[in-house]
């Protein structure tokens, strides 16, 4: 049928089917920024368009309704190059972080700025209820409505967006545009959807509808004579290759216990078949034709089942190892069933997979039996944690083609150096036969650090020479993806009457699901990432990681800490409400300042033996300090209804920055021939300002703007390897690398300069606006003319930096969170009324970006403390695979007065002074609030997600 | 998949068309949730409900009618509508999605997790009905929207096409359990009563429980018209006494009992409380 309506204030004609919707009538208009983050749920906001002046998601509407309707979509707001006042604003206001649906804000608070000129904070977050932001969170928002409001009354900006640092620096420490802002927020191609031909491949997966059993027979024959079909892959005709799926340093932490399709499902969601054909309708179609037999086996969900006497055994192949194989090996792999497939140790991880162990770690410094004799109290108590789904707005995705008959992969990733590896190794090639393209990436949080679609559809690609483009449907990143592992953590405490702790024990186990990708790494970060926070002279640990059926794990933001710090903390808080100290006190008297060594770090190294540290810069101290002034701790807070009960509580909170003895970056950078700078980094900045830093460091060197600097990163043919972006790694090893390689760079321009003046290095220094000038003889050297006569015949070629960065120097951030909570004694309903996060950073080098990840992280960890649940059936079928059910938090949950600090510390090692800003952010919630509810009402919720039942449990109320 | 997309220009068009297009045919008016990833209904032809022009509030001598495919928003913006009803739209807590969903839609869909359906059931709401009768002739009735949610069948291929709500003296407010502003709600409940004399009379509760349905909670109601609770917790130990609960993501059926009981206590109280005051909201 024929739709007439108004796009962008052009008429349109368009033939739509009954079934289409306006999204794929926008697309089809080429307004790709309409984008979908959530299947039609109506959720996210991606297809937030303008329908006759009111904001609607575009999924939702049949595109037949569009009839005579005028139509706005985001791409309709910047003029040519010129961004809005909106777009303008939400850029220096931090907010477009990777930015998936920042088009869709822009477009929903510019509608909002046209209607109410005066919108106040409750408008903002009116129209904002309808948008999913899980990045920067909603506060900055706030700001750059403020922003843009003052921009369109006085033309310029009063308010103050973040605070800047070190004076001394121009660029570095300062309030600057993200250098990719522009692109994101205006919607241009960006993304890799934004990159697949429409000619490609469609390719669509058939999944286990079982949590637990084996393929007894797959026909594919009726499938595979289907109109379109390209290709269909099983288990029967995949690479007999067992790899793994976590983009970790080479040789991995992980066992290689995953192969393309298995004869095995592991989970309800497990990959059964690969199916691509010319179409997406004619995969799908195709797929309903595949014949699957199934012998169902009984599954296991918990920790508690994997760990019993005569378990179904999840993982039950034969063991492998690429070094240190242990004795017995051969009477161990006996009699495995060849359906189960193998697991490939590259190094001993200590799994017995026989009794779903996939990895164990143990740890100690001094002594805690006599450390716990020593006490005058001693607790023991259990916490568990969830399984949370990362839930990136953009979900994963990848377009696969041939170039130059080699494989060449357009993905969202946080590793492309390591998917590149893993899928060479899948595709059974050398790495120089793939290029691995890091678009923008929509959101990752961690489960980007996992290869898990690339494998498929490269290997597909790679045997058919056909395009291919695949899409996880949403359902498919909740039951397929990585999540937060689910752990139960036992605390045990031992400490004197005044506060002191004389011993703590913590016994980790982690549930890794059906694959063992992060198995022994992440569990471990629960300790590592926070028993180095106490001064305690006897700490001993024991992690073990167990297989069972329930959705796969892997790396999420703050990886193991999050989970290690509810335990711990909380527990820490448990101490001080036996020892009736207070809790600040408490933490004042046990934490770690600069200069403490840090001999737990022996035990703590991923997989072979760490190194200690002693404590570097550390704003912990004044993180506590100024959290308690700000929360005015100590001082009960009463509600005028006496049905809600007022309770404070707080966390203290360190990370990491990246892996040092692990972690590689590298970068170059070149000096074009016109004097302006490419940056080639390896690193991969997934929207958090990694490339922004990048520049700045350039800039901040060379003394020239930043406009005369550009960077390219995490193309695997045009910058040099990196290990990637987790493990915070992002700031510290490939910003370290890139102010390496500006310095090296400026090394060469000085020494060329010296040649071209005749002039000695030492008399030469840069200045802006980007010249060599003598301070001896006064003269002056632009970079232009000096680059001309480098590379103009008889020069002597092209300047270019090389930096290489790798360290057993550790920048750990540190901080505090503060929680103001207020609870209804009757119904058990939370409010986090008042959340202070108070971070030291070093220098935070894009102090906007660090404010708005510190809210997002936040925020996301409020999520994962009080709302979000991914709840399995008694079969292990998740029953909350969406936004909905699963219950991440908008802006309605974010706390009322919600303020993110940084803490001013400068670092010695990190670029600049900087250390990690992001992951660190989600460690703090869940203690904070468990804390503020046991000071509000008086009792301990030790499991996520804290609830209102939990707390009507708990108090006795429902039994 | 939608085969057949099929405008109409009146209600009995509408319904006749509904009529001709014969099992899988659907009204579509929002499209929140006929196209709504997850939604039961797989409609082959959707009959739009846009060119009807049954949008739209008005108010005569204290009855205010609100035209079906309203949406949330609008009522929203209406002075118009009553500030209980404008508490329970603003249980959907997505601005946008406030802007698609209609009244009459969220009626019509009777979800066990009903955003409006209790408040309504509890302000004794009236619904206009469109509908076409065996010897094929147009009618409107007007129902009492109770039997609309007790008679389901009766009205299966009615069309909504107006809410009508009595303003004056009626006290009714609800409350709502979810665990974010846009999860699921376990329960969401409203009482309403006349509060023109001393003691609360005609009173309506109405509940909608995850799992469940929506309920009306007759005895409590009786219980409270008879005099027959001392106290307002006597009212709610009644609640949920022969509901059927069941556990779920939203929460246990203990907890779903317990949050009943609590919520009669506490909107009974608060009725009460508007007797003493001596006014209606």
């Amino acid at each position: 049928m024929i739709v007439r309506c108004i796009v962008n204030g052009k008429n349109v004609e368009v033939n739509v089917a009954p079934h289409e919707t306006l999204r794929k009538m926008l697309l089809s208009l080429g307004h790709f920024a309409v984008r979908d983050s959530d299947d039609g749920e109506g959720f996210a906001g991606s297809d937030t368009v303008i329908f006759n002046d009111r904001p609607l998601y575009s999924n939702l509407l049949l595109a037949a309704e569009a009839e005579g309707a005028t139509i706005r979509t985001p791409d309709s707001l910047a003029t040519g190059r010129e961004l809005n006042v909106v777009q303008e604003a939400m850029i220096d206001a931090g907010v477009v972080q990777s930015a998936y649906n920042a088009p869709a804000a822009a477009l929903l608070l510019t509608w909002l700025l046209e209607k109410k000129p005066n919108a106040s904070r409750s408008d903002v977050a009116e129209v904002l209820s309808g948008i999913f932001i899980r990045d920067a969170g909603y506060e900055h928002y706030y700001l750059a409505v403020e922003l843009a409001k003052e921009k369109l009354r006085s033309g310029k900006y009063s308010s103050t967006i973040a605070p800047e640092f070190r004076d001394h620096l121009k660029y570095v420490g300062k309030v600057k545009p993200k250098v990719d802002g522009r692109q994101l927020v205006a919607g241009w191609r960006s993304y890799v959807e934004d990159r697949v031909d429409p000619n490609a491949c469609s390719m669509v997966l058939l999944r286990s509808p079982y949590a637990h059993a084996y393929i007894t027979k797959i026909d594919t024959s009726e499938a595979e004579k289907m109109d379109g079909v390209v290709t269909i892959i099983t288990a029967a005709n995949c690479p007999d290759v067992f790899y793994m799926s976590a983009g970790q340093g080479n040789p991995e932490p992980s066992p290689y216990d995953r192969r393309l399709f298995n004869w095995k499902m592991r989970h309800v969601g497990d990959r059964v078949a690969a199916i691509v054909a010319e179409t997406e309708e004619q995969a799908i179609a195709a797929r309903e034709k595949i014949v699957v037999e199934y012998e169902v086996l009984k599954p296991i969900f918990t920790v508690e089942e994997a760990m019993a006497e005569g378990a179904p055994i999840v993982q039950n192949g034969a063991a492998e190892y690429l070094s240190g194989e242990p004795e017995g090996l051969a009477e161990y792999n006996k009699g495995v069933d060849p359906r189960e497939g193998k697991i490939i140790y590259p190094f001993p991880l200590h799994g017995d997979n026989r009794r779903n162990i996939a990895s164990r770690a143990t740890g100690a410094i001094g002594d805690i039996e006599k450390g716990f004799a020593e006490a005058d109290e001693v607790i023991e108590r259990t916490y568990q944690t969830s399984q949370i789904q990362c839930t990136p707005l953009e979900v994963h995705l990848c377009y696969t083609k041939i170039d130059n008959d080699r494989l060449v992969i357009h993905a969202s990733t946080q590793v492309p150096f390591h998917t590149r590896r893993i899928v060479a190794r899948v595709c059974g090639i050398a790495e120089n036969k793939i290029r691995v393209i890091k678009e923008k990436v929509g959101g990752g949080y961690g489960s980007k650090q996992d290869i898990l679609v690339e494998d498929v559809a490269g290997y597909a690609t790679w045997i058919t020479r056909r395009p291919i483009y695949y899409r996880n449907t949403r359902e498919e990143e909740f039951i397929a993806n990585s999540t937060r592992h689910p752990m139960r953590i036992t605390v045990k405490m031992g400490a004197k009457k005044g506060g002191q702790l004389t011993s703590v024990y913590m016994d980790v186990r982690a549930n890794t699901g059906p694959y063992g990708n992060h198995c022994l790494t992440v569990p471990m970060n629960a300790c590592s990432k926070t028993l180095p926070l106490l001064n305690c002279p006897n700490i001993a640990f024991d992690v073990t990681t167990y297989y069972t059926n329930i959705p796969p794990t892997g790396a999420y933001q703050g990886y193991g800490a999050p989970k290690g710090s509810f335990a711990l903390m909380t527990c820490l808080a448990e101490m001080a409400s036996v020892l009736k100290v207070d809790p600040l006190e408490m933490a004042k008297i046990n934490h770690v300042e600069r200069g403490f060594m840090l001999e737990i770090l022996k035990s703590l190294g991923e997989g072979r033996e760490g190194t200690p540290v002693p404590v570097g810069s550390c704003g912990l101290r004044k993180a506590l300090d100024l959290g308690a002034k700000m929360i005015d701790w100590g001082k009960k807070e009463v509600c005028e209804d006496p049905n809600w009960k007022v309770g404070k509580g707080f966390a203290m909170i360190q990370q990491g920055s990246g892996l040092p003895g692990l972690d590689h970056s590298m970068c170059d950078v070149v000096m074009n021939t016109d004097g302006t700078f490419m940056v080639h980094s390896g690193g991969a900045d997934i929207g958090t300002g990694l490339d922004t830093i990048s520049v700045k460091c350039v800039s901040e060197v060379m003394c020239v703007e930043m406009d005369k600097v550009s960077i390219l990163s995490g193309d695997t043919d045009n910058t040099m390897f990196d290990t990637g972006a987790y493990a915070s790694s992002g700031t510290y090893f490939s910003g370290g690398a890139t102010l390496k390689a500006a310095l090296n760079l400026k090394e060469k321009v000085l020494a060329e300069a010296a040649l071209q003046m005749e002039e000695a290095v030492e008399d030469l220094s840069l200045q802006a606006p980007g010249e060599v000038v003598s301070k001896k003889s006064g003269k002056v050297l632009p970079y232009g003319e000096l680059i001309h006569q480098a590379v103009s015949g008889l020069g002597r070629g092209q300047l270019v930096g090389y930096g290489s960065f790798a360290t057993e120097d550790a920048a750990i951030p540190y901080g505090a969170h503060f929680a103001q909570v207020a609870v209804n004694v009757k119904t058990g309903a939370i409010r986090v009324d008042k959340f202070y996060a108070l971070q030291d950073a070093g220098t935070p080098i894009n102090p906007e970006l660090a404010l708005t990840q510190m809210y997002g992280a936040a925020q996301k960890s409020l999520g994962h403390t009080l709302y979000e649940d991914m709840a399995l059936d008694e079969e292990g079928r998740c029953i909350a695979a969406n936004f909905t059910n699963y219950g991440v938090p908008m802006i309605s949950e974010a706390p009322a007065d919600f303020k993110a600090v940084l803490i001013d510390e400068n670092d010695e090692f990190g670029p600049f002074g900087a250390k990690s800003i992001s992951e660190i952010a989600t460690n703090g919630a869940a203690p904070a609030v468990a804390n503020a509810i046991y000071d509000a009402v008086g009792v301990w919720i030790r499991s996520w997600p804290i609830t209102p039942e939990k707390i009507l449990r708990e108090m006795g109320k429902i039994t | 998949m939608i085969g057949e997309f099929i405008r109409t220009a009146s209600p009995q068009e509408s319904l006749g068309a509904l009529h001709d297009g014969g099992e899988g045919t659907h009204f579509i008016g929002g499209g929140t949730e006929i196209l709504r990833l997850g939604s039961l209904i797989n409609p082959q032809k959707v009959v739009s409900l846009k060119g009807l022009n049954l949008s739209g509030i008005e108010e005569e001598k204290g009855i205010v009618s609100i035209g079906a495919t309203t949406t949330f928003q609008e009522a929203l913006e209406s002075e118009l509508v009553p500030r209980y009803l404008k508490e329970a739209l603003l249980y959907c807590g997505s601005y946008t999605r406030r802007n698609m969903g209609t009244i009459g839609g969220n009626i019509a869909l009777r979800r066990d997790d009903s955003y409006l359906a209790p408040t309504l059931i509890a302000a004794k709401a009236r619904l206009i009905l469109g509908d076409i009768a065996s010897d094929g002739k147009y009618g409107e009735e007007n129902i009492p929207i109770r039997e609309y949610h007790s008679f389901e069948e009766h009205f299966e291929g009615s069309l909504i096409l107006k809410i009508v709500l009595n303003k004056p003296k009626r006290f009714v407010a609800s409350l709502r359990y979810a665990r974010t502003m846009q999860s699921p709600a376990a329960v969401t409940i409203a009482l309403g009563a006349d509060i023109s004399s001393d003691a609360p009379h005609d009173v309506r509760i109405a509940a909608a429980i995850k799992g469940s349905g929506v309920v009306r909670l007759i005895e409590v109601e009786n219980g409270i018209m008879e005099g027959r609770y001392p106290t307002v917790e006597d009212a709610a130990a009644q609640a949920a006494q022969d509901l059927v609960l069941v556990d779920d993501i939203t929460g246990s059926a203990a907890y779903k009992k317990y949050i009943l009981t609590a919520s009669v206590a506490e909107l009974y109280k608060q009725c009460l409380d508007a007797i003493s005051k001596g006014g209606a909201q």
